[in-house]
C-alpha cells in the first residue's frame, strides 16, 4: 500500500489512518538520491535555509486555516509545502502533505487534525535531518 | 536567453533561478503570476517557466494572458507540475497554450533538455516570422525574390526554405476562368 495514493476514503476510522502511517514509515525522511543531486548542484545549504524559513510559516498557516475552517487555504498551503519538500526528497512529509491537499475537502476536522499533527512531526524529522546533513 | 520564472515556493524558485543562471540565461524570478505578467509586458522574455498553482494569477491564467497578446514574438511556455498531475490537467494545460512541462522535483538535466528544445523551436518561429513578414513577391507572376536577388518560383522558394513540396491542383475560380478562355 503506497502512502502516495489516497488511503483515506472519508472521515476515516482510526484503522485507515493507522494503515496510512504504517505505510508512511516505509519511506525515507530524506531521499538520499535527491539529497545527492542538491549536493552535486551545490544548492543544499542555500535551499535548506529557504526551506526552513518557509516551512515553519507555512505550517503555522495550515494550523490557522484548519482552526478557521478554511479548507481551501489548508489544501493550498499543503500543496505549497509539498512542492517545496519534494526538492529534498522528503518523501514522508510530501506524502502527508499530499494527503492533506487531496483529501481536505472530504475529511472531517478530527481526521484533518491528526494529519496536520503528522505534518508537524514529519517536518521536525526533516528539519533535524537537514540540519545534520 | 531572457527567461521569466513564476513560482510561489521560494525553494523551487531559487533552484530554477540558480540552474538557469548557471546555464547562462538571464533570469527574472517572481513569486506569482501577476508579477510575472507585468514583467513580461515590459520586457522581451522569450521563455516562461511557471508553476501551476500560485496566488493572484496561476500558471494557466498567465499562459492564457500571454497567448492573447498579439504582435509579440512567440513565447515558449513551460509549466511546472507536481508528480501526480492527472491527464485531464495536462489536457487543460495544452489547451491553454502550454508548450512543455517540467515535473517536480526539478533537476538540472531535465531543465537543460527542455531549454534545448525550446531554443530550437523559438529559432524556427523566428524563421517563420521572417518568412511571413519579409517575402518580396512579384505582384503579377508571384515569383519571390530570394536572398541572392534572384526571382524564383514560389514552389522552389518554399522548398528551399522549408523542405515543403507542392501538389498542383486548380482552384474553382481559376477553373472557371480557364474553362471560359478555352471555350
Amino acid at each position: 500500500m503506497s502512502p502516495h495514493s489516497k488511503l483515506i476514503p472519508d472521515d476515516s476510522p482510526l484503522a485507515n489512518l493507522d494503515g496510512f502511517f504504517a505505510a508512511l514509515g516505509e519511506l525515507p525522511v530524506l531521499n538520499p538520491e535527491q539529497m545527492g543531486i542538491l549536493r552535486e548542484e551545490e544548492l543544499l545549504e542555500s535551499l535548506t535555509v529557504l526551506f526552513l524559513e518557509m516551512a515553519g510559516t507555512t505550517i503555522d498557516a495550515m494550523v490557522a486555516a484548519l482552526e478557521a475552517g478554511d479548507i481551501r487555504g489548508l489544501s493550498s498551503k499543503a500543496h505549497l509545502l509539498k512542492g517545496s519538500a519534494v526538492n529534498f526528497g522528503a518523501d514522508r512529509l510530501v506524502a502527508v502533505c499530499q494527503e492533506v491537499e487531496q483529501s481536505a475537502a472530504r475529511l472531517k476536522e478530527p481526521t484533518l487534525q491528526k494529519l496536520l499533527d503528522a505534518v508537524q512531526a514529519e517536518y521536525q524529522l526533516v528539519r533535524q535531518a537537514l540540519t545534520a546533513a | 536567453m531572457k527567461i521569466i520564472v513564476a513560482e510561489d515556493d521560494p525553494v523551487s524558485r531559487e533552484r530554477l533561478k540558480s540552474t538557469l543562471s548557471k546555464l547562462g540565461h538571464e533570469v527574472q524570478a517572481f513569486p506569482n503570476g501577476g508579477e510575472a505578467w507585468e514583467a513580461y509586458q515590459s520586457g522581451k522574455a522569450r521563455l516562461i517557466i511557471s508553476d501551476w498553482m500560485m496566488p493572484e494569477m496561476d500558471g494557466l491564467d498567465l499562459c492564457r494572458a500571454i497567448r492573447k497578446t498579439s504582435g509579440m514574438d512567440y513565447v515558449y511556455f513551460i509549466l511546472v507540475t507536481a508528480l501526480r498531475t492527472g491527464g485531464n490537467d495536462y489536457d487543460r494545460a495544452v489547451q491553454a497554450g502550454v508548450d512543455d512541462f517540467l515535473v517536480k522535483p526539478l533537476d538540472a538535466d531535465s531543465i537543460w533538455r527542455r531549454l534545448f528544445v525550446a531554443e530550437r523551436i523559438l529559432n524556427y518561429t523566428v524563421t517563420i516570422k521572417q518568412l511571413k513578414d519579409l517575402i518580396p513577391i512579384c505582384m503579377y507572376c508571384k515569383k519571390i525574390r530570394n536572398d541572392s536577388d534572384y526571382w524564383q518560383s514560389i514552389e522552389n522558394y518554399f522548398h528551399e526554405h522549408t523542405g515543403s513540396d507542392f501538389s498542383h491542383g486548380i482552384c474553382p475560380d481559376c477553373y472557371d476562368q480557364f474553362s471560359a478562355e478555352s471555350n
